[in-house]
C-alpha cells in the first residue's frame, strides 16, 4: 500500500514533533544534557564511589596488573616523603625488625656465597669445568658465556626497547652489563635492517608489509615484538620456549598503555622511559637445564671445600697453640742459674729456636730438656759460654775447689760459706790463692780464717820447691797489702797497724825462707798521695807516709836493713781518675851468689 | 639523554661516508652500506644548554636509476643533502633527492657542498647555488679531508634537530 507524498510529509512532521516533545520532556526531567542527574550524582559522588571503590580496585587487579603499575610510584613517593618527615616514627617501627632483617640478610649472603663458591669449584676444579674452559677458548667466547649456554636451557641476555620509526633506543637491560654492546647503534641498525627486509620482501600494498619477527644465529636468537610505536627486542641464548614471545608481547602492550602520553610526546628525550626498567627486567627470563637444577640444591663441593678449610684452620690453630706452649716452657730455662736466654723465636709450625748464654757450671741444656720432657727435635738451641755471678753458680765453683780438700767441711749460713777443718800452712795458702780465682766470691780472707793451721815438719825440710812456693806465697801476701791514709794525713790507723802486724809476720817468714834459698831480699815501701795540694807538699807527704810505715815496722822488730822507704808523689789511676792516698809494698829479691 | 636521528643523503661519491668517518664512533663495517644501503653511527654533540646524541644514518649514494629508500627517513629529526663541488651533476641529483625527501618528511634540511679542499670545478655560479640554498635551513662548504666546517655542520644539524 502506498501513501501519498503529503501524508508522508505529515508523518515526518509528527515524528519530528514527537522527538522534540520527548527531548523537551527529557530536559524537563533530567535537565539539559542530564544536568540534574549529574548534579545529583556529583553531590553524592563520595558515597557512591566510597561504597564500591575497594571492590572496583580488586576487580581491576584481577583482570590485569595495571593497577600495580599505577600505584607503585605513588606509594613509593608517599613512603619517601613519610620517611623524610617522620623519620623518628619510622625508626620506632623498624627498630624491632632490624635484628631479624640483619639475620636474614646474613643468612642469604652465606647461602649465596656457598652457592657461588660451589659454582666456582665446579667450574674450575672438576674435569667438566676444565673441558668447558678449553671448549670456550676454542669457540672464542668468554667462559661465563659458555657456562651460561651449557647451564641454561635458555636465557634472555638483553632486552632493548626501541622507538620504531626513528630506531632510537629508549631503554635497555642486560643480564651481564659488561656484555651489553653498543645497544643504541644496534637498535639503529636493527631498525634499518628491518626496514630493508620489509622493503625487499613486501608486495606493493602497504597492508602486507613484512617485518622481522625472529633473527636466529648460531649463538643467539633475536625475538622482535613490534607494537604500534615501540619495538621490544630480546636477545636469547639457548632454545627459546614457545610462550616467551607472548610474554614479550604483553610487556610491550603494557608499556604502550602505561607510557601512552610519553610516546606521543616523544622528541628524542629518553629519560621518561628510564622507569620501564622494571618491566624490561621482568623479561630477563631464564631456565636452568634439569640436571643443573638438581645440582644447585646440593652444594656438596662447596661444603667439602669449606670443611677442608675448617680442618686446616683447626690444625693450624692447634699447632700454633702447641708451639706457644713449647715456647713458654723453653722460656723457663731463664730461671735456671747460670743460663740466660738472649733470643727466643718460633720457627715454622712446630719448632722453637733459642739463643742462650750458659756458665760452664750451669745445668747441661740437653739434660734440662730431657728432665722437662721436651722433645729435642722440636727445639734448636744455640749456646755460648759466659761466667755467671749468680750465688748458686759461685757456690758450685766453691764446692768444686773444696773437693780437693777433703779435710775441710763446708756449711752454709744463708749465702755465707763456713769452712771448718785443719790444713797445712802451705795448703791453706794454696786454698786462698785458688779461692781468689773464683769470680764473684767475696771476703776470701774471712772465709779462710776459720781454717786451722797445723805446723808442718816439712817446713824444716830443705826441699827448694816447697821453700820457693812458700816464699812466693808470702811475697804475694805482702804485695797485696795496701795501707790507706786520710786526706793530707800521715798517721797510721788502728786497722793499718793490724795490717802491718800481719805484713811483718809474712816478711819475717820471707826473710827466713830467703836465707834458706840463699836470696837477698828487701822491702820497698812506696808512699803515694792524691792530687789535692801542691806538688811539693804531696811529694813530701808521700815520702812521710812511707817513712811512718817504715818506722812502725822497725818498731815491731823488723830489721831496718830490709826496709827502704820512698815517696812517689801524686799517683793517679788514669782509667778511673781516682787518686791513691796509700802506701804499697814490693818485695825485691836477688841471688846472693 | 636526548637522542636525535639524522640522515645523510646525496649522490654516489660525494663523500658522505668520508664526512662522518673521522668524526663519529661506530661499530659497523662499511659493507653494510652496500648490502642494506645504510650504516648507523653515533656522535654526542654539546650544545649550549644540553648535549644531544646524534644517531647518524649514512645512506648509500643515490643515483637516478636506483630507488629512494623513503623508510630510512622515518623518524629523522633533520637531514643533510651532500653535494660535491667538483661535479655539477651532484647538485642536480642532490636537489632531486631533496624534493623526494620533502614528500615524506618536513624535517629541517642542510645543504652541504663538500670537497672544499679541491678547486671548484662545477659550472654553477655562486648566485645559482645561493638560489638553491634558500630551500635549506643551513648551508656549509665542508672538506672531509681537512675537516674544515665538518664540526660546524654537525653542531648546526644537532641544533636544527633539537629545535
Amino acid at each position: 500500500m502506498s501513501s501519498s507524498p503529503k501524508s508522508n510529509g505529515n508523518r515526518q512532521e509528527t515524528n519530528t514533533s514527537a522527538e522534540q516533545q520527548m527531548q523537551a520532556l527529557r530536559e524537563l526531567v533530567l535537565g539539559k544534557d542530564g544536568q540534574y542527574v549529574k548534579q545529583h550524582m556529583h553531590s553524592h559522588a563520595r558515597e557512591l564511589v566510597g561504597s564500591v571503590v575497594v571492590e572496583a580496585l580488586k576487580d581491576r587487579q584481577k583482570s590485569d596488573d595495571a593497577l600495580e603499575q599505577v600505584l607503585v610510584p605513588t606509594v613509593e613517593k608517599s613512603v619517601e616523603s613519610s620517611v623524610k618527615n617522620h623519620s623518628d616514627q619510622f625508626i620506632g617501627h623498624l627498630y624491632p625488625l632490624v635484628g631479624r632483617l640483619v639475620r636474614k640478610s646474613v643468612t642469604a649472603f652465606l647461602s649465596e656465597f656457598l652457592e657461588k663458591t660451589n659454582q666456582l669449584l665446579e667450574h674450575s676444579l672438576t674435569p667438566k669445568g676444565i673441558s668447558w674452559r678449553i671448549k670456550a677458548w676454542h669457540a672464542g667466547v668468554s667462559f661465563s658465556q659458555y657456562v651460561a649456554s651449557k647451564t641454561f636451557a635458555f636465557r634472555v641476555e638483553q632486552v632493548l626497547l626501541i622507538h620504531r620509526d626513528a630506531g632510537i633506543l629508549l631503554n635497555s637491560v642486560a643480564n651481564d652489563e659488561n656484555q651489553a654492546t653498543d645497544a643504541d647503534l644496534v637498535s639503529g641498525m636493527l631498525t634499518a635492517i628491518n626496514d630493508f627486509v620489509s622493503d625487499s620482501f613486501t608486495s606493493d600494498s602497504a597492508e602486507n608489509e613484512q617485518h622481522l619477527a625472529v633473527v636466529k644465529t648460531d649463538d643467539f636468537t633475536l625475538v622482535i615484538e613490534r607494537g604500534p610505536q615501540l619495538m621490544l627486542v630480546a636477545a636469547v641464548t639457548g632454545n627459546i620456549p614457545q610462550d616467551i614471545s607472548t610474554k614479550f608481547q604483553i610487556t610491550n602492550e603494557k608499556i604502550h598503555s602505561l607510557y601512552n602520553k610519553e610516546i606521543a610526546d616523544f622528541q628524542g628525550d629518553t629519560a621518561p622511559f628510564d622507569e620501564t626498567e622494571g618491566l624490561l627486567r621482568a623479561c630477563l627470563l631464564s631456565e636452568l637445564k634439569p640436571e643443573h637444577e638438581e645440582q644447585r640444591k646440593k652444594p656438596v663441593l662447596a661444603l667439602f671445600f669449606i670443611l677442608l678449610l675448617l680442618i686446616l684452620a683447626g690444625f693450624y690453630g692447634y699447632q700454633r697453640h702447641k708451639q706457644n706452649q713449647l715456647s713458654d716452657l723453653v722460656s723457663t730455662l731463664n730461671d735456671e742459674p747460670g743460663i740466660l736466654i738472649t733470643e727466643l723465636e718460633t720457627q715454622g709450625l712446630s719448632r722453637v729456636y733459642a739463643e742462650v748464654l750458659r756458665d760452664p757450671q750451669a745445668q747441661v741444656i740437653d739434660n734440662w730438656l730431657s728432665t722437662n720432657q721436651i722433645a729435642s727435635e722440636n727445639v734448636a738451641i744455640f749456646e755460648r759460654q759466659y761466667l755467671s755471678l749468680e750465688p748458686q753458680i759461685v757456690k758450685k765453683r766453691l764446692e768444686g775447689v773444696l773437693e780437693k780438700y777433703p779435710q775441710l767441711s763446708l756449711n752454709w749460713e744463708k749465702d755465707l760459706p763456713i769452712l771448718k777443718g785443719t790444713l797445712a800452712n802451705i795448703q791453706k795458702l794454696e786454698l786462698t790463692t785458688e779461692l781468689m780465682t773464683i769470680p764473684g766470691l767475696q771476703n776470701i780472707s774471712d772465709i779462710v780464717e776459720p781454717v786451722l793451721v797445723e805446723e808442718l815438719d816439712t817446713l824444716e825440710d830443705d826441699n827448694p820447691e816447697i821453700l820457693n812456693a812458700l816464699f812466693e806465697i808470702n811475697t804475694a801476701k805482702i804485695e797485696r797489702t795496701q795501707i790507706e791514709f786520710e786526706l793530707g794525713k800521715d798517721i797510721l790507723t788502728h786497722e793499718s797497724k793490724r795490717q802491718l802486724d800481719a805484713l811483718a809476720n809474712y816478711l819475717r817468714s820471707a826473710i827466713t825462707l830467703s836465707k834458706k834459698l840463699k836470696l837477698n831480699v828487701g822491702l820497698i815501701i812506696m808512699g803515694a798521695s792524691d792530687s789535692s795540694g801542691s806538688a811539693q807538699f804531696n811529694q813530701a807527704l808521700s815520702r812521710k807516709r812511707a817513712e811512718v810505715t817504715q818506722q812502725y815496722l822497725s818498731s815491731i822488730g823488723i830489721d831496718p836493713g830490709y826496709l827502704n822507704a820512698i815517696g812517689l808523689g801524686v799517683v793517679e789511676i788514669k782509667a778511673t781518675g781516682d787518686s791513691a792516698r796509700k802506701v804499697i809494698f814490693n818485695v825485691v829479691k836477688f841471688k846472693t851468689e | 639523554m636526548i637522542q636525535k636521528k639524522i640522515c645523510l643523503l646525496g649522490a654516489s661519491g660525494v663523500g658522505k661516508t668520508s664526512l662522518v668517518k673521522q668524526f663519529v664512533e661506530g661499530i659497523f663495517n662499511e659493507k653494510y652500506l652496500t648490502t642494506i644501503g645504510v650504516k648507523v653511527d653515533k656522535k654526542v654533540i654539546e650544545l649550549t644548554d644540553k648535549s644531544v646524541q646524534l644517531m647518524i644514518w649514512d645512506l648509500e649514494g643515490i643515483d637516478r636509476y636506483c630507488g629512494f629508500q623513503a623508510k630510512y627517513l622515518r623518524g629523522a629529526s633533520a637531514y643533510a643533502i651532500i653535494t660535491d663541488q667538483t661535479r655539477s651533476q651532484s647538485l642536480v641529483e642532490g636537489i632531486e633527492i631533496h624534493n623526494m625527501a620533502r614528500e615524506v618528511t618536513d624535517a629541517p634540511a642542510v645543504l652541504i657542498v663538500n670537497k672544499a679542499d679541491l678547486d671548484v670545478a662545477w659550472h654553477w655560479s655562486e648566485k645559482e647555488v645561493n638560489a638553491y640554498r634558500q630551500d635549506f635551513q643551513g648551508y656549509f662548504n665542508t672538506s672531509a679531508k681537512s675537516g674544515s666546517e665538518v664540526e660546524a655542520f654537525f653542531s648546526c644539524i644537532a641544533k636544527l634537530a633539537s629545535d
